[in-house]
């Protein structure tokens, strides 16, 4: 058993001072409340990490099957009610966690408990249920844009099953049968993979005194966390034209990730049309800088360029980029971050980029170089 | 507050300031208002937006990252009007003005820019929702530097320019500013347009396609828009709404259904879409689905009224972003670039400042009989 323990701290951002109190509950939940003195609105978040029972060949997409069935609510109408109120619910299942995020009114955080207490919470699910719920996923799949084909292949390339693509085959989540989807939510559902996220101008106290309920009840459970390993560079191709590259990079809370964020961040507002993604995890992960189309201006500023000359640039660019993923902008990096590592946040990277030099840019750089990256090549 | 210049003055564009002082930064926003524009015509102004953003004969895309600390000219084409914006920190707001008045003045429309504009173009891949915000399929295989010049400067001129000051910083100093930057700028006396072929929509070749509902249009003067806007959020924003009760939950045809006001030259056409794979689609799917909203809408009570109102001030006051207004491809969102083009977009297309509890006040007087009655027109 955890003891209870609570830890205070205040940040100043940018733009104004706010302060944080996050409680491990003894069930291994945490409650992170931030109290921001300006919001105009209040969010809620509870992230669930997949420390347990990550991707495998036989389970993938399982976990966002069973965001998209949470999500609904026990009575299958939390939608509509929390509207009712003008609160909205989104859901994301990424690698290594699920986050449901609400938007709710400054004032009702009584609402949003309610609302988390009934997603958390899988109602009766029908073998009818999963397999309209499988052809819905099958639709989301189908909208999937080429930058995430090109991280896809690059995930895969890195890490083999390990990094599989937690959307899922509709096929095989068609075949899921409601106890499967029940054993899920029992294993992943225990406090050490439970966070808690309020942001708002709430009582740090308060907040917290209200949320312990609602998470006190989640069972307690030991395990052995899983890794998906340190990666390997390599390559793959794909059936879209364009590439990308991408750098191995461990936790978000290190200054070698950091480093390589600024570093695609920068290749990618110097060259039109880039994309670049990062999904924060305390565990290995892959920064990606890509193209769709023609990619060769991207591929010869990579191999050829100085990195000292777009230092600066990927330092700024790569703090607004944590800034905008606040809660606060609806973002889900802290919520991220959290479910990984209770005890990182978003503020790491910022202080990591603030910390950069040169050289920690320069050794970022070049992981985005042949030998060293991930290459996904286009057809 | 928001403080409104001369409004219609004949060469000096109007000045909008969108204060934000907790900001760190400054935007810059312009918003050309567009006239009728035929297929030829749209399709080089597309390719105009496409190339804009990477500076002008003064400022080259490295030069525009230096001054603005790594922000890009972001632009937006929609049917009414063309809006170019950048950010940049406060401390740099000089450098923004510079960007976007040297753009508008003396853009880079070089003959190999508009040659690999037109590559990128041809080769794009269109996306499901395209035909929906009225893009059509690019085509042209040449357009000359002389004829997009041309073109440019038929169209970008100061008599139908906006302009908006965003976030923190002076808006006298940049308003000083901004008038040293264009003190040459005048308007060239051509303001015709020989081209007025209707634009083509092309199909998506995609394997997601597109069923679209199209309202009729509702102009900014004639006092429907609130009843039209609500009725669009009862239809088709949220997951309460009627789209994703019915296509989605009790059909379990789409992953994504929405509802929007589509920019028309004069006003906003509402826009019902459903995306999902072509062989979900059937036959009967548009008249089904007609049927079917036209049933759940005549059985709608205060609480879908109540909901409406509820997603309308979510999405315009707290960031929700689902909403039925929007800016270029997507819903207005809460950033500082957002706020600012679209608080400058608004007063173009009203002649109102944008005041979103205004709105949502005006909309609260709509009554339940006049939202169903609105709705049943909407879905036809």
């Amino acid at each position: 058993m955890f003891a209870t323990l609570a830890l205070v701290y205040a940040i100043q951002t940018h733009t104004e001072e706010v302060s944080r109190l996050r409680t491990l509950l003894p069930n291994g939940a945490v409650v992170l409340v931030t109290h921001r003195p300006t919001a105009d609105k209040l969010i809620i978040q509870l992230a669930i990490a997949d420390k347990n029972c990550p991707e495998t060949a036989t389970s993938n997409g399982q976990r966002h099957l069973l965001e998209h069935l949470m999500a609904k609510g026990v009575h299958k109408d939390v939608d509509r009610r929390l509207e009712l109120r003008g609160a909205f619910l989104t859901a994301e299942t990424d690698r290594d966690a699920t986050v449901f995020t609400l938007n709710l009114k400054p004032g009702d955080l009584d609402l949003g408990l309610l609302a988390v207490s009934e997603i958390s919470s899988l109602g009766e699910q029908t073998k009818e249920d999963i397999a309209k719920e499988a052809e819905i996923i099958r639709e989301e799949v189908a909208l999937e844009d080429e930058p995430r084909k090109f991280s896809i292949a690059a995930w895969k390339a890195a890490f083999g099953d390990g990094g599989l693509d937690p959307m899922g085959d509709p096929d095989r989540l068609a075949q899921v049968t409601p106890a499967q989807l029940s054993e899920l939510h029992h294993t992943v559902f225990v406090g050490a993979n439970v966070r808690l996220l309020i942001d708002g101008d709430v009582d740090l106290d308060a907040a917290t005194k209200e949320a312990r309920p609602v998470l006190e009840l989640i069972p307690d459970a030991s395990y052995k966390q899983t890794s998906r390993g340190r990666g390997t560079s390599g390559s793959a191709s794909i059936d879209i034209e364009g590439a990308a590259r991408a750098a191995i990079v461990p936790g978000a809370s290190l200054m070698e990730t950091a480093a390589s964020l600024a570093a695609a961040l920068a290749v990618g507002a110097e060259i039109p049309g880039c994309f670049v993604t990062y999904t924060p995890t305390a565990d290995y992960g892959l920064v990606i800088v890509g193209k769709v189309g023609d990619a060769h201006d991207m591929l010869h500023l990579i191999d050829t360029a100085n990195p000292d000359q777009y230092f600066a640039l990927g330092r700024s660019l790569a703090k607004e980029w944590v800034l905008n993923r606040e809660a606060g902008s609806l973002g889900t990096i802290r919520a991220l971050m959290v479910a990984g590592d209770a005890a990182s946040h978003p503020e790491d990277i910022l202080e990591n980029l603030s910390q950069m030099g040169v050289g920690d840019f320069r050794s970022a750089f070049a992981k985005f170089r042949p030998g060293k990256a991930v290459s996904v090549v286009g057809q | 507050m928001i403080f409104l210049g001369p409004a219609l003055a004949l060469q000096a564009p109007a000045i909008l300031s969108v204060p934000d002082p907790a900001s760190p930064d400054t935007c810059v926003a312009v918003v050309v208002k567009l006239p009728q524009l035929g297929d030829e015509d749209w399709q080089t102004l597309e390719l105009i937006a496409h190339v804009l953003p990477d500076g002008s004969m003064t400022y080259t895309r490295q030069s525009v990252l230096q001054l603005t600390d790594g922000h890009r000219v972001h632009v937006v084409l929609q049917r009414d009007a063309l809006i170019l914006s950048v950010e940049a920190p406060s401390r740099s707001s000089q450098g923004a003005l510079k960007v976007i008045s040297s753009i508008l003045t003396e853009p880079a429309l070089v003959q190999g820019e508009l040659d690999d504009g037109i590559h990128d173009l041809l080769n794009q891949k269109t996306r499901y929702f395209d035909e929906e915000i009225s893009r059509p399929k690019f085509s042209l295989s040449a357009v000359s530097s002389e004829s997009a010049v041309t073109l440019f400067k038929r169209i970008i001129r100061p008599d139908r320019v906006s302009i908006a000051f965003g976030g923190s910083g002076s808006f006298a100093d940049m308003q000083s500013k901004w008038a040293d930057l264009t003190a040459g700028w005048q308007a060239q006396d051509d303001d015709s347009f020989q081209d007025l072929t209707p634009p083509k929509l092309a199909l998506s070749e995609d394997e997601v396609q597109t069923l679209v509902l199209h309202g009729p249009e509702v102009l900014p003067s004639t006092g429907q828009l609130p009843a039209v806007l609500l009725a669009t959020y009862a239809l088709g924003v949220g997951k309460g709404s009627s789209l994703f009760r019915i296509p989605r939950e009790k059909h379990g045809w789409s992953y994504l259904q929405s509802s929007f006001l589509s920019p028309t030259l004069a006003g906003w056409e509402p826009r019902l879409f459903v995306a999902a794979l072509r062989k979900t689609f059937t036959e009967n799917m548009i008249s089904d689905l007609r049927q079917d909203l036209a049933d759940d809408v005549k059985s709608w009570s205060e609480d879908d009224r109540t909901r409406a109102l509820q997603m309308l001030e979510a999405t315009l006051t707290r960031g929700v972003p689902y909403g039925a207004i929007w800016l270029g491809d997507g819903p207005v969102g809460e950033s500082l670039q957002d706020r600012t083009e679209f608080s400058d977009y608004w007063m173009m297309k009203t002649g109102q400042p944008w005041d979103p509890q205004k709105l949502i006040d005006i909309c609260e007087s709509v009554d339940l009989d006049t939202l169903k009655t609105t709705a049943l027109k909407i879905v036809g």
